[in-house]
């Protein structure tokens, strides 16, 4: 029974899969029932409108969530009215998601749900917080790793990644990609009294001067870089990209002159679409990426099985990023069929 | 251009349209979104009656607010507001009798709590305006195993039979998962018919969740103004049958926007009979300052909101029209001229009509020639005169013949030499009072104002000269 004593030191976890069908929801149906058995009772939510009970991309089947009496969950009203649970509602939220309002509430019977939850980080905070107030033993956040999602997993204290043939089915490149992720993970954080207010802008580049004022710089996103570049150091080194940031603002930070004083913050790992290599030259300029939110990383699972019946070798690929990573790493299938 | 059909609008388009009662509203500490929604519907009052007692009310609740209630009490008071949902869909829904879902049954329950705790502190503390029915019936209703607590689904004390099947479907859950899932589809259908009951006979209690829910909704409405009474310094009006009397009126919002640069707003007596009012002054001598703040302070009156000033008798009015020419989206295409002329006929078509009007015009026609502009000027002074509205015009023309009351900004001090003047204090030089006057000229202080601004020098001297010869 591997890291359900680790997770429970934290107030919260979040369980984030490198891809679609590297083991997510296996992941935490196995977290879920190893706090049964130790007679603790979790509070779920989901990062935004992931849950679909058809996977859109490959169109295989979405599993539901399997809850256990007494467990708090957040889901969406459309994902309420189809669960197969029964549950005492606790609290309705004022505000709406694109799937209704967002539903607190308590299982009173063993039962299946979808999960869905705040679209945006500020929010999925809020909820976290809300759900400590039913004094659950560990608040479980089904995470995403997606561009389009405007919530972020590293709100919660502690991380768990998923990883798998669904991202290479070549050994090599899977524990290379892990890899670069976890070195995101391991960002430093900025921390600032304007940390909060920097969380709550959803769009737009802004600079930062000195004495902490944030400056608009009327560029939307990194892709529309180009009309504006010389605007972009107009009031010192330090930017904060609120959406994504891509190798071309890198590569046109790298050639200033300043590079070794520039420092850009984002949200947090999961807003870097940069690639390897444009985000290693720009770093060994001197150049410097922070993160606003930082988790601590704790383990990671695997699932060796591609969507395609490709089969990877579960026991070589754990020792590989064992070696790699210096984390514990999990096939949760293998110890699921183990341990019955 | 025929009138279009008269409709009295509420406070919602009020703030669309103007950003001093927007500033009243952003400043507003409503706790509820149902007391938000309460306000945002609330129509301009425009009968004497709806004025007064709304006044009262507010008058009361300042004092309930400041005598009765603890800072404890209040905390309470805003917590449960805090935590109402607005629920007027599942009002409606109960009101035709359409059965609730879990959610709506659990809002209802959640309200028929936090009226009844909101009720027990108003009652412990003699609030008197009104009172919140007894919700009891609904809360025995939604919470059978009288917990208190404000959750709600449907309980198994509902039905023995429920419980039963219940119980043997957790037991059969994991071991026979597909007669657990028959078993639960019957519990589905039991559940159906409890909440169909439960939906029935809460209809009974509709009326009385609406009235409650209004009537909290406007508490923390009055609670929200009453601060604002003491934040703003605003002061309770009279209703007057004749005439509109301003003893030092303010404007809010440009008031806190000099106090953030440590100046002062200087406030100033007004007061609007049957006649027209036209007012003179030099440029940046407040003329428009004093339009909108005429306009706002109308709204505010008839929104039941004290009034910005230290004494005030108001006359009630059918509606307000500001005509300050920077509403470009509403006649798109149009000149500022066009625009202009239609926002003056609308006037004149609604005095027409027999409305009453608060019409607060700056600097009409100041788009086009000054012939023609002042023939305009005069034309509709004289019609306003003839209806005997409440109007408010503002002009840099001289010579307007028109049969009205004339006031005149003093503008800059006698004893301010210009070279001290700069824009960033012109403010320190300028007496904004207004004075009566009996003639038509008006003063020409533009060339000063344009020195004071640091123009190029060439071009007053120019003007000088032209203006000179």
């Amino acid at each position: 029974m591997p890291f359900i004593d680790d997770i429970l030191k934290h107030k919260s976890l979040s369980i984030v899969g490198t891809e679609k069908n590297t083991g997510k929801t296996v992941c935490l149906n196995y977290i879920l029932k190893r706090l049964v058995e130790k007679n603790k009772i979790p509070a779920i939510t989901s990062i935004g409108i992931d849950g679909e009970s058809l996977d859109q991309v490959t169109n295989t089947q979405k599993p539901e969530i399997e809850l256990n009496y007494n467990s708090i969950f957040v889901t969406s009203e459309k994902h309420f009215a189809t669960k197969s649970i029964d549950a005492e509602i606790l609290d309705v939220s004022n505000r709406k998601t694109s799937l209704g309002r967002l539903i607190t509430a308590r299982a009173k019977s063993k039962g299946k749900l979808i999960f869905s939850g705040p679209p945006e980080t500020v929010w999925l905070k809020e909820v976290i917080k809300d759900l400590t107030l039913y004094k659950p033993d560990i608040v479980l956040v089904d995470g995403a790793l997606s561009r389009k999602s405007f919530g972020s997993p590293s709100v919660t204290d502690s991380m768990i990644l998923t990883t798998g043939a669904a991202l290479s089915a070549n050994m090599q490149t899977l524990v290379k990609k892990t890899a670069y992720l976890y070195d995101l993970i391991k960002l430093k954080q900025w921390k600032s009294d304007i940390a909060d207010t920097l969380l709550g802008i959803e769009s737009g580049l802004w600079a930062i001067d000195d004495s902490n004022n944030i400056h608009d710089l009327n560029i939307p996103s990194v892709f529309l870089l180009d009309k504006a570049v010389d605007n972009l150091l107009e009031y010192g080194n330090r930017l904060f990209i609120s959406g994504v940031i891509n190798d071309k603002i890198l590569d046109k930070l790298r050639i200033q002159a300043n590079i070794d004083k520039t420092e850009i913050i984002v949200r947090d790992f999961t807003r870097i679409f940069a690639g390897q290599n444009s985000l290693n030259s720009f770093l060994d300029k001197g150049g410097k990426i922070k993160v606003l939110l930082k988790t601590n990383l704790m383990a990671v699972c695997v699932n060796p099985l591609a969507p395609n019946g490709f089969l990877l070798d579960s026991e070589k690929l754990r020792t590989l990023l064992n070696k790699k990573l210096n984390l514990p790493v999990y096939d949760i299938k293998k110890i699921s069929s183990e341990e019955l | 251009m025929t009138l279009k059909k008269y409709q009295v609008r509420n406070f919602r388009e009020h703030i669309k349209n103007n950003k001093g009662l927007r500033f009243i509203f952003d400043n507003l500490k409503i706790s509820s979104i149902p007391g938000r929604d309460y306000l945002m519907e609330c129509k301009f009052l425009n009968k004497p009656f709806d004025i007064k007692v709304e006044l009262q009310y507010l008058e009361y609740t300042i004092d309930f607010v400041k005598n009765s209630l603890s800072n404890a009490d209040i905390d309470n008071l805003n917590l449960r507001l805090h935590q109402l949902n607005s629920i007027s869909v599942t009002l409606r829904d109960l009101d035709k009798e359409l059965i609730l879902d879990d959610i709506q049954l659990f809002e209802i329950k959640k309200f028929a709590l936090l009226s009844k705790s909101i009720s027990d502190i108003l009652c412990k503390k003699g609030f008197d305006i009104f009172q919140l029915h007894d919700l009891s019936g609904v809360i025995e209703l939604l919470d059978p195993d009288n917990t208190g607590e404000a959750s709600f689904y449907i309980y198994s004390s509902y039905s023995k039979k429920l419980s039963e099947l219940r119980k043997i479907q957790q037991q059969t859950h994991n071991e026979d998962p597909e007669k657990a899932e028959l078993i639960r589809q019957h519990c589905i259908e039991i559940e159906d018919t409890i909440r169909e009951r439960l939906s029935q006979k809460l209809i009974s209690f509709a009326r009385y969740l609406k009235i409650n829910l209004d009537r909290i909704a406007h508490l923390d409405v009055l609670i929200a103004k009453s601060i604002l009474v003491n934040e703003f310094n605003l002061c309770k009006p009279l209703i007057d049958d004749n005439i509109t009397e301003y003893k030092q009126v303010f404007n809010p919002f440009i008031k806190s926007k000099l106090l953030e640069q440590n100046k002062e707003f200087q406030a100033v007596d007004i007061s609007l009979d049957q006649k027209p009012v036209l007012i003179t002054g030099a440029n940046m001598s407040g003329k428009t300052v004093l339009l909108r703040t005429l306009a706002l302070s109308q709204l505010m009156f008839q929104f039941g909101f004290y009034v910005p000033s230290k004494e005030a008798k108001i006359k009630i009015v059918d509606d307000v029209i500001l005509s300050i020419g920077d509403n470009t989206n509403e006649y798109n295409g149009l000149s500022s001229f066009a625009m202009e002329i239609l926002n003056i006929n609308d006037i004149i078509l609604k005095a027409k009509s027999g409305k009453i009007i608060l019409a607060l015009v700056d600097e009409l026609a100041r788009t086009t020639n000054p012939d023609e502009g002042k023939a305009l000027v005069s034309a509709f002074v004289s019609i306003m005169e003839k209806y005997k509205l409440s109007t408010v015009i503002t002009t840099h023309y001289s010579g307007i013949k028109s049969d009205c009351r004339r006031l005149r900004v003093k503008g800059l001090k006698e004893e301010s030499s210009s070279e001290k003047i700069s824009i960033k204090n012109i403010n320190d030089f300028m007496d904004y009072s207004l004075i009566e006057v009996k003639d038509d000229t008006i003063p020409t202080e533009a060339i000063r104002i344009a020195k004071i601004l640091d123009v190029d020098k060439e071009l007053i001297e120019l003007a000088k000269s032209y203006l000179g010869s």
